[in-house]
């Protein structure tokens, strides 16, 4: 409780000085916490209406529209947020096939979606089905992993893209499921599938070392985990093999994790892995305090989750 | 030199260097917390948004609700011995509108049909048909496909038929099964008897072709060909082409007497 006091005390300073003109020139000298809230959805696969209220396992959740207000209503407590998608965001109801996907990106734009990656179904109207839809779209598209060079998304999909909020400096990459098996190749051509644990191994390194970001997220649709097939990559491995990435946001398995799940990275530093399940019937919400004295090993960090 | 400007110049150099050398200090995480939203009835629509939804809805309503045809009966995957109402219907119709197609293209004639019981995941109910029905009936986006089979695959499929004791739906095939023995009492397909030297082309879904259900047999055939052609587009243009869908329950797999 005394720590929560403290916390909302430092919000309250932090608030105030950002009212002068945006320069808040103690937090130099004075404690003082930033919130970034991560607002993440995966294989929403569509659904813009909520589910029937028939339906076997999520009966009437899910829809936009709701989820805009409630998106609303978090930016309104928190004006530094967020918002993600980790793919497969195309098929599932009528409305992409009559569409192929226009209405989706529409609604994705008014919700000021910030960044997405790509699920295989996003391919389900070929690659061109999906560049033909990219002007729909206001937000950005992250793989790491998909190599587009000799196709038409190449240049349109980057590997990762950085955001910032209240000068805390966010890099989101993405990463892609094996498309071969899954996706008709017709429909994929040229994009060429790279180890996402050497690509993420990259990543990190390139948006730590290099571009010295101070809240790493992959947005990954590999799956969360393959208990039967050993030998399949999945957010699980990828937690534990890399290091530096803060939080995975999957996709693809459709798994509704109650909370997200802390592990311990390759040099044991925490990571956490989320994922809300399928058709938008839930969204993950992530905040990270950050503390401006920089004291990062003693402080350590503390994850209530 | 003007004195306000002069302290402007100093507040600016001033704020510079607060900036920078804050810039230099680096922020790390102390605290993590999380929570699933869940979007359900208690959070009210934004207004905006569904009213930007609202055409489309009314469109796609319009669109998936007009009639196609008639069902004169309920449509169901409940088994009448070992075959069903929807599931024979839904093999004859992924046979018919398959056959023109690919014959056009390839040239060829496609032999039998077999598709997944469980793959036909609502049921068609007497009176207004429509591309609803179609998208309740079959959700997935499998497409047909044909494949070259031995002798020995054909052999492989009528065990698993056999061996399953589930509807699962064929078209243009009648197996009489001993029920004591497990084995086939006679097959016929295309209405001729089986035949040990020739090869069959079986149409089916990408889905069951991929080893969905088991279908082993199915894996690594002689020749693979696609249609381009989804199964519930198969349904659609059936329906449309139609009047009234009528129950056809012929025995076409069942136990000899």
């Amino acid at each position: 409780m005394q720590n929560r006091r403290k916390f909302i005390q430092q919000v309250a300073a932090a608030t105030a000085f950002t009212g002068l003109g945006g320069m808040s020139i103690m937090s130099c000298s004075k404690p003082v916490t930033k919130r970034i809230t991560v607002l993440h959805t995966n294989d929403v696969h569509s659904q813009i209406d909520p589910l029937p209220s028939n339906h076997y396992k999520y009966p009437g959740l899910g829809g936009f529209a709701r989820r805009a207000s409630i998106i609303e209503k978090i930016r309104k407590e928190n004006l530094n947020t967020i918002l993600l998608d980790a793919g497969d965001i195309f098929q599932g109801t009528p409305y992409f096939n009559y569409y192929g996907g226009e209405i989706e990106f529409k609604l994705m734009s008014k919700l000021k979606y910030d960044v997405a990656t790509l699920g295989n179904h996003d391919f389900d109207n070929g690659i061109d089905g999906l560049f033909g839809q990219l002007p729909n779209a206001t937000f950005d598209f992250v793989s790491a992993n998909y190599d587009f060079t000799n196709t038409v998304l190449d240049n349109y999909v980057k590997p990762y893209k950085i955001l910032m909020k209240d000068g805390i400096k966010i890099g989101v990459f993405g990463l892609g499921i094996k498309l071969a098996g899954l996706v008709n190749k017709d429909l994929y051509k040229e994009t060429k599938y790279l180890d996402p644990i050497e690509i993420a191994q990259d990543m990190s390194k390139e948006l730590k070392e290099e571009q010295k970001c101070d809240l790493i997220i992959c947005l990954s649709h590999i799956g969360y985990e393959y208990k039967a097939e050993h030998d399949m990559v999945s957010d699980v491995k990828l937690a534990q093999k890399t290091k530096d990435i803060d939080l995975i946001i999957g996709g693809h398995t459709h798994t509704l994790l109650p909370k997200p799940t802390v592990l311990d990275n390759a040099v044991g530093e925490k990571v956490l892995i989320n994922q809300c399940g399928k058709s938008g019937v839930y969204m993950g919400q992530v905040d990270f305090y950050f503390d401006a004295l920089g004291n990062k090993t003693s402080l350590g960090r503390s994850i209530e989750v | 030199m003007n004195t306000k400007y002069f302290t402007g110049i100093i507040v600016g150099v001033l704020l510079a260097t607060l900036l920078f050398s804050c810039k230099d200090r680096s922020v790390s995480v102390s605290k993590v917390s999380a929570k699933q939203q869940k979007i359900d009835e208690a959070l009210p629509d934004d207004k905006a948004i569904d009213s930007f939804i609202l055409p489309y809805r009314k469109h796609l309503n319009e669109t998936l609700d007009s009639t196609l045809c008639i069902a004169a009966e309920n449509f169901t995957s409940s088994r009448i011995g070992l075959e069903s109402s929807l599931g024979n219907l839904m093999a004859d119709i992924a046979l018919k509108q398959a056959q023109s197609v690919f014959e056009k293209r390839y040239n060829k004639r496609i032999d039998f049909a077999m598709l997944n019981e469980g793959g036909m995941r609502a049921d068609i109910l007497k009176g207004g048909v429509t591309s609803r029905t179609a998208y309740e009936v079959m959700p997935f986006e499998n497409e047909l496909v044909a494949v070259e089979l031995s002798k020995e695959k054909i052999q492989m499929l009528v065990q698993y038929l056999i061996d399953q004791k589930r509807a699962h739906p064929v078209s243009n095939m009648k197996l009489s099964i001993d029920k004591s023995l497990n084995t086939v009492k006679d097959l016929m397909i295309n209405e001729q008897p089986f035949q040990k030297d020739k090869t069959y082309l079986v149409l089916t879904t990408d889905y069951l072709q991929k080893n969905g259900d088991n279908m082993i047999f199915f894996k690594d055939p002689l020749a693979l060909y696609g249609t381009d052609y989804k199964l519930r587009n198969a349904m659609i243009d059936y329906f449309k082409s139609v009047d009234t869908l009528k129950i056809t329950l012929d025995k076409r797999i069942h136990y000899a007497e």
